[in-house]
């Protein structure tokens, strides 16, 4: 269980992911698929890590805070972060892959996130949606799951510090 | 044992916190009540219910301070990227400039000479003077992503004189129009949206037809009343026809389609920074601001907005004409 400030570290950093996704990064239209996916990244690794600061309301205020950011339909980013954190949660990587199993988790579980907004978009739109964008944004997605990994590792290991003092006092 | 016990617990704590060894924070019950609320809120967007039209403008009114303050380290990246982009095709830019420039001296002796006939003309048989239009310029705050919509959020709202159906350009062209004004934000539908449908003119023989946004980057163009007549190049202008929008706005420029023919914006729009929000007025507007409460007590503010915007001056750079 994560103490005092460092309780706050995954809701801000999904929060941070979250704007960051909407500013206008000057990216083609095709190409900005994957930024509403950022928030994910960051809801895979704290799911993982530590689930219970990573709680279903978060989850789904980040989908809310995304849907409006995005310009998309109300609880369409809801229904898919919170399919996301449930996959990770009732389907987590075997205890003894590292880092490399992490990130093959995480694209596993980007491709089935992938299918649904396909689903949920043709729905919607009552019409089958081009794929190949969402495809190219799992890619990416896929790309910028190392890179944040490594951004938040650092308040990651004061998280485990937290969980076991005994540990970082070399008991 | 101990520390062996704490290693694996700290490897993997998603499976070993919860009794069941699996799914520590895993609550079918709150999961379940969550899926609804969000399927829910997706069947009343796609019914375009007012209240939920009304919560994201609330909710996008609550943050659009904090993107405005992220936009600031933004700024510098942006800048830096867009000179990297634009050092790699500089030499082929100057060159189409030089040549481009050439060109627009031609034209501008003839449109000089164009201007003065027109007034000789006006004054011969008694014109008067349509005013121009003001505008107030805003900042793009966030772009659209995903599947369902192409459009931007202005850090501008009805505090400002914004108001819903009003025409949105910049240097280079039509961007869109806004669709959505709360009190300090505002969205803009881009011409490019699937819901965009614009009345528009194309090229010297001025034919009718619809730009049809269908997500894509090329709007298509439907309803021609004349296949004939088109060329690929050809000017996109509005048509003024509904009277949501001033005739004589260009928009793009026509590129052939395997089945027809489609339109290339000359405003770019993943590269939309400030823009120029038309104070348009027209009866169809009426239909456009639902919000009437709101409109009526800015009516107003917008007015005193648009005397200090510079009159014409939009008119004039975006080579409007009288709507």
């Amino acid at each position: 269980m994560m103490r005092g400030p460092n309780r706050l570290v995954p809701g801000i950093s999904v929060a941070v992911l979250t704007v960051v996704a909407a500013l206008p990064w000057g990216l083609p239209s095709e190409s900005r698929f994957f930024l509403p996916l950022l928030p994910f990244t960051a809801i895979h690794i704290w799911t993982l890590r530590c689930p219970r600061q990573m709680p279903e309301w978060l989850v789904f205020l980040a989908g809310l805070a995304t849907d409006v950011l995005s310009h998309g339909p109300l609880g369409f980013w809801s229904l898919v972060l919170l399919l996301g954190r449930s996959l990770v949660l009732i389907l987590p990587p075997p205890q003894d892959w590292g880092g490399a199993g992490r990130w093959f988790h995480f694209c596993a579980t980007l491709l089935a996130l992938a299918l649904t907004q396909w689903v949920v978009a043709s729905a919607y739109f009552m019409s089958w949606f081009e794929w190949s964008p969402l495809a190219r944004s799992v890619f990416a997605a896929s790309l910028a799951y190392p890179l944040i990994e490594l951004l938040l590792r650092p308040f990651s290991r004061s998280w485990s510090r937290t969980l076991n003092p005994s540990l970082s006092r070399g008991a | 044992m101990i520390q062996l016990r704490h290693d694996k617990y700290m490897r993997h704590p998603a499976r070993l916190q919860a009794g069941d060894g699996r799914a520590d924070g895993f609550r079918p019950g709150l999961l379940f009540v969550l899926v609804f609320v969000s399927i829910a809120l997706l069947f009343l967007s796609r019914l375009q219910h007012v209240y939920v039209t009304e919560l994201r403008l609330q909710l996008a009114e609550l943050m659009a301070p904090v993107l405005k303050a992220a936009l600031v380290p933004l700024e510098p990246i942006r800048r830096t990227g867009q000179r990297i982009a634009n050092s790699a095709d500089m030499f082929s830019e100057l060159d189409r400039l030089r040549a481009e420039n050439q060109r627009l001296r031609g034209w501008e002796w003839r449109a000089i000479e164009t201007e003065r006939k027109i007034e000789q003309l006006g004054r011969l048989v008694g014109v008067i003077d349509e005013p121009g239009l003001a505008f107030a310029t805003a900042r793009v705050v966030s772009d659209s992503s995903g599947p369902f919509v192409r459009s931007a959020m202005l850090g501008m709202g009805r505090e400002n004189g914004m108001r819903a159906g009003y025409p949105v350009i910049n240097a280079s062209g039509l961007v869109g129009r806004i669709v959505e004004a709360g009190a300090r934000v505002a969205r803009v539908l881009l011409v490019t949206d699937i819901n965009s449908r614009i009345p528009v003119q194309i090229g010297k023989a001025g034919v009718r037809a619809v730009l049809l946004g269908d997500n894509g980057s090329a709007p298509q163009l439907g309803y021609l009343s004349s296949v004939d007549t088109i060329e690929v190049g050809d000017e996109v202008f509005t048509s003024g026809t509904g009277g949501l929008f001033p005739r004589g706005l260009r928009i793009g420029a026509v590129i052939a389609d395997g089945l027809g023919f489609r339109m290339v914006p000359h405003a770019n729009p993943s590269e939309l920074d400030f823009v120029s929000v038309l104070f348009f007025q027209s009866p169809a507007l009426e239909l456009a601001d639902e919000d009437k409460p709101i409109r009526s007590r800015s009516e107003g503010q917008r007015d005193s907005v648009a005397r200090k915007a510079v009159a014409g001056a939009a008119a004039s750079d975006h080579g409007i004409s009288a709507p």
